[in-house]
């Protein structure tokens, strides 16, 4: 009997298909991976009938605070019905010895309703007084918050919740820092509607970046003709409508040319960024309060490098900066130009620095966990060189999920050591932290936050809706709060956790230890 | 177990192997269609083979009690009771969730709390394709167009069969209940080779166009469009019409081609439905599985007179709500089912207003053109809210679009190239792809292996490394 040619062809595919199999070198020619076909069965383990018939969630009677909040969040602890796979501790993505098990021990230990800002050092101290002052109204009194961050933040989807929350309680005092175009994809600022074209890019997180002045938020734009421009205006009505100030962020250097800036339709004024030696610097546009546009763009004498406008207003109230880099670790703030960055901090004056990364580290195969320490050592110590005094919070990364081989949305084992890890860097640098992880409910949470009804999370597990970044910025705003609320009790001896020693770790070959 | 998973490939392949080989005994094969079914169904659940093994009891004896009954009131009775059982499974295992949630208005009007749920029903998926798929049948048998299954197992084959199961294409019974009724025909060279090429163009869609475009634009754009300017959100629409075109015609290419190679002949469920030049066409294009169960069990059904011309378009509005809900206990299926009746009414008026003179001749090209733009337009507007989870993000989505930026930083660069790809394919001629199996049908089985090797290597090497599920395994 002739076997037909069909059956040949699915023969001869299925040979071609094995082969690679015993082959080392043609590894790369695999189709089938043999881990799914064990997978694909996981759905008669035990608990089926679970999947289909829920238990009901708990209502909003039985939950006073859905929305998570750090002040009353859902009855969840961050050790929350997902035990520790054992792999977390195994050294594979930080090594055995350090001492990592027990910060992650304990933060798998931390309920979420009493996840509060941890104020090692009482170093919010500097940020609730200027708060304490914007709340009296006192002339000119404007505190200014500069968040620094990844992803989340570039899109200014919890920042933007948070400044919404701050400037309905404290007073709008602007938009506060932006870039002057779009660095990268993922950019936004809520309320503010920005265009540009022609210049050209530098950043850290982007191609060729490496090192060098790239402003305060990680991106400069260099551009020598007037087919460069940027149009920066705010939102007809609603938040942010108005700007009474326009702070124009530059780099000075010699043979630097001039930029035109144009406030709506009026003429044009001209800036130089000539000067003798290279410096960061920053020109003031103030115009009456309202709704404005501005436009900026070379005048043809001579390459520009621009950085950010601040928008902002003379009344009392919050300004919050969003300052996130897509991409962006806190190993990429230690690439800015020292001294350049410095200026930067001093020209902006932030009374708040946020620092909110881990969401890129968490894909990273293994940490270096002493040069994670050190990173962050080197970037408070910059920050504090620029503004002493100033208020530093380490803001941990959200959870993060991904789906395993069952099919089922698990934290990455690397955010627990991540958070665990940027706790110790705010112990042992005397400054202040907040466990967004914990907060959120910790392990699961981003399985539960994508079942939720709205979805609180995107299909990617990591990036928040906006429903899920209104939560993010619930939570942090609520946590800032309760530590102002504690501070106006006792401004005079507020109540703050002490300090630690800094982790000593020996290294070994290959920095693993 | 999902079908564009190589595992899938490893099954199908065991799969008509085994029923080939017992395909001679006609007491046997039923019997070991069923069993594979059952097995594939249950790496979804196993508690998922319950309600189909429900749906199927009710249903194959109900036929009978039909067929032995003559009372024309009897006969009705045991009908509506039908439906009515089949409706209350889909409704629990559907609408529940919903039908639950969007009762607290009703007990506020009467001062009451909503008792919270005792539960909530994890949607399962395939079962709107087999419910609809064994009620056609019984009312088939009624009507008196459908003889009834020989035995339970012939009938639990047909409901079960499990190419169809998750996502159809809906196949009416004297299409497949006929072919099941005869053991399959030899496979010869030409069907075989048309059913691998069907197989890999539906894993090529699907992996490929449809999780290339859904993971690095639609996605995102969709759910955070704040971010994108409205040029970008615009594109995002286009890319997700392509998308879903290339989801669900790739699983139903998928479906085909596997059936085709356990012996069955499916009819086919798309057919360039983008080069519509209006909405009638559309819908003899798009899900043609979905739009014909729709005309010929609801359209139909409905009351209608020739006088009343307004029934024509009242009756295309309440088929295509319907036809909304079907998808997804959601207002923005409803709005979504709406928006196609709303359309197709309009069509059906404009025809009745302005007839054309000489229906052979042919249109003049740039009212095809405008045809085809407005039509392809049109369509991208009602799938904002098809892909948008609530009326609020559909909204939001429109009124991104609405702004007027036209920035383009967030576009990828291949999205534009694919989009230009498969929209540009549903325009080839007809035959080509026709020409295209006869000609890999002559091929040698050595140059058709590497071919296909070729494909899965470029398919491995391009797609994203986190298959996305099938959208209509949502419904």
């Amino acid at each position: 009997m002739k076997l037909p040619k069909t059956w040949i062809t699915i023969a001869l595919f299925c040979l071609l298909a094995v082969i690679p199999y015993f082959a080392p070198p043609l590894e790369r020619f695999r189709i089938l991976e043999f881990r799914r076909i064990s997978a694909t069965f996981a759905a008669w383990r035990a608990g089926a009938f679970e999947r289909v018939i829920l238990k009901p969630r708990p209502t909003q009677a039985a939950n006073p605070n859905p929305t998570g909040t750090a002040g009353g969040a859902p009855a969840m602890s961050a050790a929350a019905n997902v035990p520790l796979p054992a792999s977390f501790l195994t050294g594979d993505y930080v090594g055995k010895n350090w001492p990592v098990k027990e910060d992650v021990e304990q933060i798998l230990q931390e309920p979420a309703e009493s996840v509060s800002i941890q104020d090692y050092g009482c170093g919010m101290n500097h940020f609730y007084a200027a708060l304490a002052r914007t709340e009296q109204k006192q002339p000119g009194a404007i505190t200014r918050i500069s968040h620094f961050g990844d992803s989340p933040i570039s899109g200014d989807l919890v920042s933007g919740e948070a400044r919404t929350l701050l400037q309905e309680k404290f007073g709008d005092s602007g938009h506060g820092w932006i870039f002057i175009s779009k660095p990268w994809d993922f950019y936004y600022h809520e309320g503010v509607s920005m265009e540009g074209e022609g210049w050209k890019v530098n950043s850290p997180v982007l191609p060729g970046g490496g090192g060098g002045a790239f402003g305060l938020g990680g991106a400069s734009f260099t551009g020598a003709s007037s087919s460069a421009f940027s149009e920066i205006h705010t939102m007809k009505k609603g938040e942010g409508s108005a700007v009474g100030r326009f702070e124009i962020f530059y780099r000075a250097q010699p043979h630097g040319g001039s930029f035109l800036a144009y406030v709506d339709k009026e003429e044009a004024r001209k800036f130089s960024t000539q000067a003798d030696a290279k410096a960061s610097a920053v020109v003031s546009i103030s115009v009456e309060d309202g709704g404005h546009k501005l436009k900026l763009t070379p005048q043809g004498d001579g390459a520009v490098t621009l950085y950010g406008v601040a928008l902002e207003r003379t009344a009392p109230g919050v300004v919050y900066d969003t300052l996130g880099m897509l991409g962006g670790t806190v190993h990429h703030l230690t690439l800015f130009h020292e001294d350049a960055w410095v200026e930067d901090l001093q020209n902006r004056k932030p009374d708040l620095v946020i620092l909110n990364f881990g969401t890129n580290e968490s894909n990273y195969g293994y940490l270096a966990y002493a040069e994670y320490l050190h990173n962050y050592a080197v970037v408070i110590g910059r920050i504090r060189v620029a503004l002493p005094g100033t208020s530093i919070l380490i803001m941990s990364p959200m959870d993060r999920g991904a789906r395993n081989d069952d099919g089922d949305i698990v934290t990455l084992p690397s955010i627990p050591i991540l958070v665990a890890a940027q706790q110790r860097a705010a112990r042992t640098e005397g400054v202040a932290f907040f466990n967004t992880f914990a907060a959120m409910g910790g392990m699961g949470t981003m399985a539960r936050w994508y079942d939720d009804e709205p979805r609180l999370v995107t299909g990617d597990f990591t990036h928040p809706t906006y429903t899920g970044a209104q939560q993010l910025g619930t939570m942090l705003v609520d946590a800032l709060l309760k530590g102002f609320a504690d501070y106006k009790k006792n401004p005079e001896s507020p109540s703050c956790t002490p300090t630690s020693e800094p982790v000593v770790v020996q290294k070994t070959e290959g920095g693993k230890p | 177990m999902a079908l564009v998973e190589p595992v899938f490939l490893l099954f199908a392949l065991i799969a008509c192997l085994l029923y080939r080989c017992t395909s001679r005994y006609d007491s046997l094969r039923p019997f070991v269609l069923v069993a594979l079914s059952l097995f594939f169904y249950s790496t979804w659940n196993p508690w998922y083979c319950l309600p189909i093994t429900v749906t199927a009891l009710l249903d194959y004896n109900t036929s009978w009690l039909l067929v032995r009954t003559e009372n024309a009131r009897k006969r009705s009775l045991l009908l509506s009771t039908d439906i009515l059982l089949n409706l209350s499974i889909l409704a629990v295992f559907k609408y529940f969730n919903f039908l639950h949630d969007n009762a607290a208005p009703f007990y506020t009007f009467f001062g009451r709390t909503l008792p919270p749920a005792p539960f909530r029903v994890v949607f399962m998926v395939g079962i709107s394709f087999y419910t609809f798929q064994s009620m056609s049948y019984v009312i088939d048998v009624y009507r008196g167009e459908q003889k009834p299954a020989r035995g339970f197992m012939e009938y639990f084959a047909f409901v079960s069969f499990f190419p169809t199961l998750l996502a159809g294409p809906i196949t009416r019974a004297r299409v497949l209940l006929t072919q099941l009724q005869a053991p399959p025909g030899a496979l010869t060279d030409e069907q075989g080779s048309r059913a691998l090429m069907m197989i890999a163009r539906g894993f090529i869609k699907k992996l490929v166009f449809a999780d290339y475009l859904s993971v690095n634009l639609v996605d995102r754009a969709f759910e955070l469009p704040r971010m994108f300017s409205s040029l970008e959100i615009l594109i995002a629409v286009y890319a997700f019409a392509v998308q879903i075109y290339c989801d669900f015609s790739g699983y139903s290419d998928i479906a085909i081609g596997v059936a085709q190679l356990l012996g069955f002949r499916l009819p086919d469920n798309f057919n360039a439905p983008y080069r519509s030049e209006s909405m009638v066409e559309f819908w003899r294009r798009w899900h043609i599985s979905f739009s014909t169960w729709l005309r010929d069990y609801i359209f139909f059904a409905l009351p209608s007179s020739r006088r009343a011309k307004w029934r024509l378009y009242w009756n295309t509005l309440v088929t295509f709500a319907l036809g909304g809900i079907w998808h997804g206990a959601s207002w923005t299926f409803l709005i979504w089912g709406l928006l196609h009746g709303f359309g197709l009414a309009v069509n059906h008026a404009a025809e009745a207003l302005w007839p054309r003179r000489g229906k052979q001749r042919p249109k003049h090209v740039l009212v095809r053109i405008a045809g085809v733009l407005l039509t392809f337009h049109f369509v991208c507007i009602t799938w904002i809210f098809f892909r948008c989870d609530s009326t609020q993000q559909a909204l939001e989505v429109l009124s991104g679009i609405a702004r007027g930026s036209t920035e383009l930083i967030n576009i990828p660069r291949p999205v534009p190239v694919l989009l230009v790809l498969a929209l540009l394919a549903q325009w080839l001629p007809d035959d080509w792809y026709q020409r295209a199996e006869s000609w890999f049908a002559t091929w040698p089985a050595t140059a058709q292996a590497a071919a296909l090797s070729g494909v899965a290597l470029l398919i491995a090497w391009t797609s994203h490394t986190a298959v996305t599920q099938f959208i209509y395994f949502k419904f």
